[in-house]
């Protein structure tokens, strides 16, 4: 008879593993409480830190010795970990497939098998204590031993696991040791679109529960008007009397006394401050629980009130309608994987709050019961999903395979049980989820059912697609219009879009219209961001230069590559661009500005709270600079209400007047210190554009024209060209190279990841990313003062009858500037959307000193401009680069009136639309690099990256927008450009000291 | 323009394209939903039904990165479709709602028969008749022709 493994067992879910209860620590005084320190919880042990451990190749190849014989010859590592991370066994990445052959319950038999061995030291216990050993995550399948005896089993990766091990210790030295296998049962449906990875990864402790203690609680909250009205209900062990209290400030403001026989009570905070994510007001709430002997525990825990409803299809926070500007967010850690330290979590928590995001979904499971500490405390409102996804059945034909198999009902229900059990006391949850893409069976059903008999709250889970089961109707990747679609026919739930803004890379772009169409519609409630951070783990290439690994850096195959690499957040914590401009979008201080009529117009997008925090100043530019500011103050504006404010900006006399509003909280948080900048936005006020100067032209330029070259020279200045090619061979100005490569028109710039599709769908086939430049003539003539040299092209891709047929016109004048006016002509059959129009060329290394009047600082496309107002920048080229962990094309800067490129001391090139060309209507876009396009194409990582001596200039007419479909939207149809006629002209003026002054001067040569 | 006279004739031709597929799924499951809501399959489509007289417009309608499907449930719709081209603008595009907007166009109308399919084209506009008051299917699924995974 085959023996059926506990591992390969979806309908036993454990061995021994005590009930799920709520999170909570005992302490033995009141003070001790006060703390709220768990390392001072009565009898906590650390059991974090130091193991021995051995990777074993099965769980049979495990000796039955080594769950009773310390081995003191065994490695240690460090708990929590991760033990691929640490060198044992093999990390691999997969979005969704299984990385063994399917065939649920089994997994392979050579199952990775990890055994850890600890010697704890004990006290003798207190006459009717408990021991008790909690682990808050291990991956996925654990099996604990003590002094040689096996105590009982867990699954459930991300859920708590405690066992009562009273019965198997004794005062002194105590072996423990855990057998983990990195696969089970469970791992069917723990398949996460993150790494293979396995071990004790989140802290394990031992407690002490007295004999008179608590045994779980659950906190109500009901809003009577200004009132809370509270109840509770409580298991307990030999208590004799319980006290139900709850302070702020050591003033006791309610107080009752819970019935011993029933577990209940009641009470009522008059006036109370309900919890709500823009004011997390935490009550310091206590359970004192008496035995025989007198004061047993007190159970301290920072409450919060909040009561979640749905009222008329709209979910509802205490009474009040809110929406959720969110993200997904799974446990990283770019050295520790998911074994995540508080202090990450706290960083992502003010990050977050940073970055006006207000709510975030544990995607997909369960995370740290810390987590959702830091939830309450710093106002983030939770989507709690539990740990459960089986996307990898898709591939064989039938998502749902295991989820609407019966058979797998006790797997399914354990997971939101024990979820729901431990998490439900805590304001910031506003509603369970039941899991992630796993289709839609009778399992959801059961899990909805569970969830509802232990806690009211609203239930959601996207598969469920028509919402038949759940509460709150959910999509992911819906597009902009689609998500207008479901404003303009709504349904009797209300609805949120779970995962959107795909951050692969570069982007996402598009966010702005998204949030126009999740504010327009009541019944869309929230939006969350796939997903918060990339999951690259920290390594360090032969030549020592570091770098990030992402699915097949470990040899690992089959992989999805860089498709973890898919975050706001770099792995290093630091936000990507992406995130910046989120938070812009989201700002929940609206600011419009009527120029016609001077009114500045307030509106506040918070819920539950005034603007009587904010502040907001006014500049005023004129061709860039400030030329004059101002604060307004809005006042208590209330939520949803906005308030208009006359404001006289001055318009310039002549150039381009610009009013940028910047809004700051007067207010120190946790996560934020006083006149932090939570939004900018910026309106045109007038723009009179700069008089002509016309100027006598100096002498004309000479031509020498030989056989391969032809050569125009000027005062300062000389350019040849090659009569071959058409290109520039030589420029210099005042003694200096002016390029250091040729002026090329492009169509291509590195690869993003958010265009991977458009590659693979369009680019790829079509050899865009490889087209060929073919010189048909090169003429030169007069005219006026300037010469004119003609340049014509046809630039177009191998195997294909398609291309452009382009003109390049340099116009040489007198002073050494040049203009360059470029037109193509189409041919062929192709018009699809392309990366770019523009030119590209190299400047010598030294020129590294960027200037530009357009958006800026940071980077930014044309569907991704929130963040950056049109300013005067300086910056690096070097600073200009963003790391991103699979380098792709960056460092843009959209809406440029002019840039300069130059060295330390002033020289360079300045870059200009034409004379009498405005530019503040007809902007471009320019990007430039310490590397080549073909460098950053060819880069898999940042290391393998090189630094140019010279620099790398796109100066693009056009530029694809990036939208984010790496999974999901397309770019919106007005920033697509496609391969069309086009024409377009820049001025190149060399720049021979720091006078950028005269170079930006619209002189007309005569 | 296409016009299905039967959704065996439909089926017939796009049934093997992902995205026609979940358009046909999309129509046989419509009826049994609640009138007026919008509902999504995957990010191919989204669909609701409604009657014609509410699904009616005063005004042409284009769209660029969906298409439109009017699929009558329990009677002929009468539907205008013209080309761009030939109408006036009233509303540029917006990316918010994938639509533009024309002057109502004076064109003999489509008649599409119940239980067959009319696809609008994205160089076409159309305007749904508020005349012939039937049950209807209205899809929007996307134009993208390319073998997208989660489309």
């Amino acid at each position: 008879m085959d023996v059926i493994n506990d591992w390969e067992n979806q309908a036993l879910t454990n061995r021994n593993r005590l009930a799920a209860r709520a999170y909570f620590m005992g302490y033995a005084s009141p003070e001790l409480a006060a703390t709220y320190s768990r390392e001072l919880s009565r009898g906590f042990v650390q059991l974090s830190g130091p193991w021995r451990f051995r990777l074993f190749d099965s769980p049979r190849s495990v000796p039955a010795a080594t769950m009773a014989t310390y081995a003191d010859e065994w490695d240690e590592v460090e708990v929590p970990h991760m033990w691929q991370v640490d060198g044992y066994g093999k990390l691999a990445y997969t979005d969704e497939g299984f990385p063994f052959p399917v065939d649920q319950p089994f997994v392979p038999g050579d199952d990775p098998t990890g055994v850890y061995q600890r010697i704890v030291t004990l006290p003798e216990l207190a006459a009717g204590s408990r021991e008790i050993i909690r682990f808050d995550g291990v991956e996925s399948y654990a099996e604990l031993y003590v002094n040689g005896a096996y105590v009982g089993m867990t699954k459930g990766s991300r859920l708590s696991a405690e066992f009562d091990i009273t019965d198997f210790i004794h005062a002194g030295d105590n072996l423990f040791v855990v057998k983990v296998l990195q696969y089970s049962d469970g791992t069917y449906i723990e398949d996460q679109d993150m790494w293979w990875a396995s071990g004790i990864f989140r802290d394990v402790y031992l407690m002490e529960r007295p004999a008179a203690r608590l045994d779980d609680f659950y906190v109500r909250t009901h809003r009577a008007g200004d009132a809370a009205e509270l109840t509770i209900d409580v298991k307990t062990t030999a208590a004799e009397r319980i006290v139900w209290r709850f302070a702020t400030a050591g003033a006791t403001v309610a107080e009752t006394e819970i019935d011993p026989a029933t577990g209940h009570a009641a009470l009522t905070i008059d006036d109370a401050r309900f919890w709500n994510p823009e004011d997390p007001f935490l009550y310091d709430m206590t359970i004192e629980v008496y035995g025989a002997d007198g004061l047993s525990e007190v159970v301290p825990r920072r409450q919060g009130l909040a009561e979640v409803t749905i009222e008329n299809g709209r979910i509802l926070l205490n009474g009040t309608y809110f929406k959720m500007h969110g993200v997904n967010r799974h446990d990283g850690d770019d050295h520790k994987c998911r074994a995540v330290g508080l202090e990450r979590m706290r960083r992502d928590l003010e990050l977050m709050k940073r970055h006006n995001i207000n709510a975030v979904r544990t995607s997909h499971y369960a995370n740290d019961p810390r987590f959702y500490e830091l939830c309450d405390e710093y106002g983030i409102m939770v989507l709690a999903e539990t740990d459960m996804e089986s996307h990898g059945f898709e591939n064989i034909g039938n998502i749902a395979t295991v989820t609407d198999d019966p058979a797998w009902e006790p797997a399914y229900v354990d997971r939101i049980e024990r979820l729901v059990m431990q998490e439900r006391n805590h304001a910031a949850i506003v509603a369970w989820s039941l899991g992630n893409e796993s289709g839609y069976g009778c399992n959801i059903r059961a899990m909805y059912a569970k969830a509802k008999e232990l806690d009211s709250r609203p239930v959601h889970y996207e598969e469920d697609r028509n919402a038949d089961t759940v509460d709150i109707i959910s999509t992911m990747y819906s597009r902009v219009s689609q998500m207008n679609d479901f404003g303009e026919h709504p349904g009797p739930k209300p609805r949120i879009n779970c995962e959107y803004g795909h951050s692969m890379g570069n982007g996402p772009g598009g966010l702005s219209e998204y949030q126009q169409i999740f504010d327009r519609w009541d019944n869309l409630q929230g939006q969350f961001i796939w997903e918060w951070c990339d999951h690259g783990i920290a390594a360090v290439d032969e030549n020592g230069r570091a770098y990030h690994m992402y699915g097949g850096d470990n040899g690992d195959y089959p992989n999805n590559g860089n498709f973890c690499i898919d975050g706001m957040v770099f792995p290093w914590q630091e936000p990507s661009p992406g995130l910046t401009e989120y938070k812009h979008v989201i700002c929940p201080v609206r600011v419009a500005f009527d120029a016609a009529t001077g009114e500045l117009t307030v509106t506040n997008k918070r819920w539950f709270t005034t603007l009587a925090d904010i502040r907001i100043v006014l500049e005023t530019l004129v061709d860039g600079d400030p030329v004059a500011s101002r604060e307004v103050v809005p006042g208590e504006v209330a939520p949803g209400e906005s308030v208009a404010i006359p404001v006289t900006v001055d318009a310039a006399a002549c150039g381009e007047t610009l009013l940028t509003a910047r809004v700051f909280t007067t207010q120190a948080k946790p996560w934020c210190e006083p006149m932090y900048q939570i939004g900018v936005y910026q309106f045109a006020v007038a723009n009179t554009g700069h008089a002509v100067i016309e100027v006598p032209a100096a002498a004309a330029p000479t031509v020498d024209e030989a056989e391969c070259l032809l050569t125009v020279t000027t005062r300062d200045a000389s350019i040849a060209f090659d009569l071959a090619s058409g290109e520039i061979r030589d420029w210099r100005s005042c003694g200096r190279t002016v390029v250091a490569a040729p002026i090329k028109v492009g169509f291509w710039h590195p690869l993003v990841d958010n265009h991977q599709q458009e590659f693979d769908s369009i680019w790829q086939e079509n050899f865009i990313n490889v087209m060929q430049t073919s010189t048909r003539s090169v003429t030169w003539h007069r005219e006026g003062p300037a010469v004119v040299v003609e340049v014509a092209q046809r630039i177009a891709p191998p195997v294909h009858a398609f291309g452009m047929r382009c003109t390049l016109v340099y116009t040489i004048w007198p002073s050494g500037r040049v203009d360059l006016a470029v037109s193509g002509e189409p041919y062929g059959d192709f018009c699809d959307i392309i990366p770019r129009i523009g030119i590209s060329f190299e400047v010598p290394g030294e020129d590294r000193a960027v200037e530009w009047y357009g958006h800026g600082p940071g980077e930014n496309y044309p569907d991704s401009l929130k963040a950056n107002p049109v300013g005067h920048y300086r910056a690096k080229v070097d600073d200009m680069f963003t790391p991103y962990v699979f380098p792709q094309d960056c460092a843009n800067r959209e809406g440029v009136r002019w840039v300069a490129l130059r060295s330390s001391h002033g020289d360079g090139l300045l870059v200009t639309r034409p004379v009498g060309v405005d530019a503040a209507t007809d902007p471009f876009s320019f990007s430039a690099w310490p590397y080549t396009c073909e460098d950053i194409d060819a880069a898999r990582h940042v290391c393998d990256l090189e630094p140019r001596d010279t620099v790398t200039v796109n100066i693009n007419d056009q530029v694809l927008g990036l939208g984010s479909n790496s999974w999901g939207s397309e770019v919106l149809d007005s920033y697509r450009i496609r391969f069309e006629r086009f024409s377009f002209a820049f001025s190149l003026r060399p720049l021979a000291s720091a006078d950028i002054v005269a170079g930006l001067a619209p002189i007309k040569e005569v | 323009m296409h016009v299905y006279e039967t959704r065996a004739q439909f089926d017939a031709e796009l049934s093997s394209v992902k995205k026609w597929m979940r358009v046909g799924q999309a129509l046989d499951i419509a009826p049994t939903l609640l009138q007026d809501v919008a509902y999504s399959i995957g990010d191919s489509l989204t669909y609701w039904w409604d009657r014609t007289s509410a699904l009616s417009t005063p005004d042409m309608v284009g769209t660029r990165r969906y298409l439109s499907v009017v699929a009558p449930i329990d009677g002929e719709a009468h539907v205008v479709v013209a080309p761009k081209a030939d109408l006036a603008p009233t509303r540029a595009y917006s990316d918010l709602d994938d639509r533009e907007r024309f002057e109502a166009a004076d064109v003999k109308p489509v008649v599409v028969p119940a239980g067959g399919i009319l696809v609008v084209d994205e160089q076409e506009a159309f305007r749904i008749l508020p005349d012939q008051d039937v049950a209807a299917v209205m899809v929007r699924v996307t134009i993208e022709g390319y073998s997208f995974p989660n489309k």
